[in-house]
């Protein structure tokens, strides 16, 4: 492991332009390192390939690809992406470094339950909902959205959707080549054609996890049967909130929310309505109790 | 603490399988078709099998399509099977190449029933729609 981190440090080294601090987290497919941009003095988060998956995966990093998030315009919640490139055909992705971030797997980890209270939660899913709109209408799915690539700023309440990067134009007719089960939407892991509405999925998986510290569906059967409906294991959950949720975890996607427009139109009205809707100083102050 | 499992077997989907206990996640490669279960679904000789979980799922040989058939007999557009709320799914022939059920050929652009253990051949592949896990053993 140790090996193959100096190994990563040297490569890129190479630039001349980062000095890798620490490693931030290390995932399924690669690496990600704190890291000091010489040129402007700033700290970077820097997301390299292992070099072992990179063969596999380089087309996903491809030039058609990269040209696609790169355009993609700059969001309150979304994490900007400010440098790209491949050394010795290993390909990388700098992105701006969020001080104090914790991962939304790892606050649910911390959590007694692994459950979040219902304002928060409905807080956060807003937010995320806010970064997909912005995919969506520029006419991209993020088709990778779960717990670790959502960043959580407890100090000022920021929610930020991270590792967009392999975000996929919606008129592509190719099929994205990884996900993360049972976020990854049905029609996606059948390799069948995916709409916007494929993220709508992931989304609704994530809330109904953090309102009941449970997955909605069997991972390893993979059976999509009926999932519990989230007031049955938690009878504070809301029957409005309840059926957003069940609509948006639909295994038909034609069943399913059609735009996160609509999503996000209905949770903010149902939230509204039994006054769970907070302010971002209302957030923090939660978020400072959870001590994370 | 992480479990990474790495598989390679032929063209694979990378997916990554998380548990809620957040103690570890491992990465898992499933074949190209996933195995969601109970789903009515049209089944190939050789094991694969499309579930249908969506109203329209559409059927041909170009990447547009749910289902893709790696066979030069098959059209572009071959076919569609549409789900209905009176006659469950149907299948419709929308290629200048026809489709068999059961041998027969079903007349073009007309959704016809299908029950359960039908064949359907498109080009020189086939079909069986199976609504039910088992129901055919």
């Amino acid at each position: 492991m140790l090996r193959k981190k100096t190994h990563c440090n040297k490569k890129i080294a190479k630039t001349r332009r980062y000095h890798i601090l620490e490693v931030l987290s290390k995932g399924a497919f690669g690496t990600v390192y704190k890291a000091k941009d010489e040129k402007t003095g700033t700290f970077v988060a820097i997301k390299v390939l292992d070099s072992e998956e990179s063969g596999a995966l380089s087309t996903a990093f491809g030039d058609k690809r990269k040209k696609a998030y790169i355009e993609l315009k700059n969001h309150p919640n979304l994490v900007a992406i400010l440098d790209d490139g491949i050394i010795d055909d290993i390909p990388y992705i700098v992105t701006e470094f969020v001080p104090d971030a914790v991962t939304l797997s790892n606050v649910l980890a911390k959590l007694p339950n692994h459950k979040m209270v219902l304002n928060l939660s409905i807080y956060i899913i807003l937010q995320i909902s806010d970064a997909l709109l912005s995919l969506h209408q520029q006419g991209f799915i993020h088709t990778d959205l779960s717990p670790s690539n959502i960043l959580i700023v407890p100090r000022d309440a920021k929610i930020l959707l991270i590792d967009y990067t392999d975000a996929f134009p919606v008129e592509s007719v190719s099929r994205p080549e990884k996900g993360t089960l049972p976020y990854a939407a049905p029609e996606m892991v059948l390799r069948y054609r995916i709409q916007p509405n494929a993220d709508i999925f992931s989304l609704g998986v994530i809330f109904y996890q953090i309102l009941t510290g449970k997955l909605p569906f069997d991972v390893v059967l993979l059976d999509y049967c009926p999932p519990t409906p989230p007031h049955k294991l938690d009878s504070f959950i809301p029957l409005k909130i309840d059926s957003i949720i069940l609509k948006a975890i639909e295994i038909n996607p034609d069943r399913r929310y059609q735009n996160i427009h609509q999503f996000r139109t209905d949770l903010t009205k149902a939230a509204q309505q039994a006054s769970l809707l907070l302010k971002k100083e209302e957030a923090e102050a939660l978020f400072k109790n959870l001590q994370l | 603490m992480a479990f990474l499992f790495l598989v390679v077997i032929g063209s694979v989907t990378y997916i990554t399988v998380k548990y809620p206990t957040h103690l570890y996640e491992h990465t898992i490669l499933l074949p190209d078709i996933g195995n969601i279960r109970e789903h009515p679904r049209l089944a190939l000789a050789n094991g694969t099998s499309y579930p249908l979980i969506k109203n329209v799922t559409t059927i041909g040989r170009t990447q547009e399509n749910d289902i893709i058939l790696v066979d030069r007999h098959v059209s572009k557009y071959h076919a569609s099977v549409e789900l209905s709320e009176e006659e469950g799914y149907r299948i419709r022939d929308i290629s200048q190449n026809g489709v068999f059920l059961n041998s027969r050929k079903i007349p073009a652009n007309q959704p016809v029933k299908l029950s359960d253990g039908d064949l359907i051949r498109i080009g020189y592949t086939e079909l069986r729609y199976v609504k039910k896990e088992n129901s055919l053993q």
